[in-house]
């Protein structure tokens, strides 16, 4: 076998491989998951910018109680949702496993204190399913879609749909 | 305009910068004497989500543009200083459509914490006055 024919032999299934992979994950969806109180909810990974960890958050007197306050990022002020005020679960204090996600959508920015973040993972979209109409009237109105996550049963909250109802 | 004075008081921990040029005078609420002034507690019209508001040692501020006579009642001023005008940071979307009447519209750092900057004039216009 010549050599050019050997090289090509060794890289062409490497870069059909390579092919594949990118078509699949064509047919993934990237999920931040993450836990208000005992519920398991995710974000679509593409709408989440970066994940801080908790700071204080300065109260702006003024606002809705939807919204926590500002914080600084890197020298840009951003807001931050209180996600359970938002979707009408009680309050919970801040610990060390909160977290703060930089979200945006349709042109609007802002965090949202998120009680922990459990995972970012990659799932095929044939995973993701229609919303159902048992769910919790306080969180219907944000859900788009669901799906599991370690057997457990994962809202999928829609961004622009949680900003919208506070601007 | 590169600078602005500011007259820094604090609300139950949160600190409020009041643009010196729309206020008038600023006088004890224990001296108040001018009975046709209308005036109003500032947590009535902005408000802090809380049971109660203590004011340590409550001030009246007497805006300058009103023909009747308008204070706002706000703790007394802790300082007042001049920041330039490229020091004030904007705010977020979703606060500047949520707050009352935009009245709080940037916020300068100071301490690791903000000054947020309150326009008196804004605030007044809402309906709740």
């Amino acid at each position: 076998m010549e050599q050019t024919e050997k090289i090509l032999n060794s890289i062409i299934p490497e870069k059909q491989s390579d092919q594949l992979n990118e078509m699949e994950n064509d047919q993934k969806t990237e999920l931040v998951i993450f836990k208000i109180g005992s519920m398991t909810h995710a974000f679509i990974g593409s709408d989440i910018k970066e994940i801080l960890p908790y700071e204080t958050i300065a109260f702006v007197p003024g606002c809705p109680e939807t919204i926590l306050g500002i914080i600084n990022v890197r020298g840009n002020i951003e807001s931050v949702l209180n996600l359970h005020k938002i979707i009408k679960k009680s309050d919970l204090m801040p610990t060390r496993r909160s977290r703060i996600a930089i979200a945006e959508r349709d042109g609007i920015r802002s965090g949202i204190l998120l009680d922990s973040v459990e995972d970012v993972v990659s799932i095929p979209r044939s995973n993701i399913y229609n919303t159902i109409s048992t769910l919790d009237p306080g969180i219907r109105g944000f859900v788009d879609s669901i799906t599991t996550y370690k057997d457990l049963y994962v809202t999928i909250l829609n961004v622009g749909k949680l900003f919208k109802t506070i601007a | 305009m590169d600078t602005i004075d500011i007259l820094v008081t604090k609300m139950s921990s949160v600190k409020l910068g009041l643009n010196m040029s729309q206020i008038e005078r600023i006088y004890r609420l224990s001296e108040e004497k001018n009975t046709s002034a209308k005036l109003i507690y500032i947590h009535k019209i902005l408000p802090f989500h809380q049971d109660s508001i203590s004011y340590k040692s409550p001030h009246i501020f007497m805006l300058k543009t009103f023909e009747t006579p308008f204070g706002i009642i706000i703790d007394e001023p802790q300082k007042m200083i001049n920041i330039p005008v490229k020091e004030i940071s904007p705010l977020p979307y979703l606060i500047k459509q949520t707050c009352v009447n935009g009245s709080i519209w940037g916020a300068v750092e100071e301490d690791s914490t903000f000054i947020l900057l309150l326009d008196v004039i804004r605030l007044i216009k809402t309906d709740q006055v």
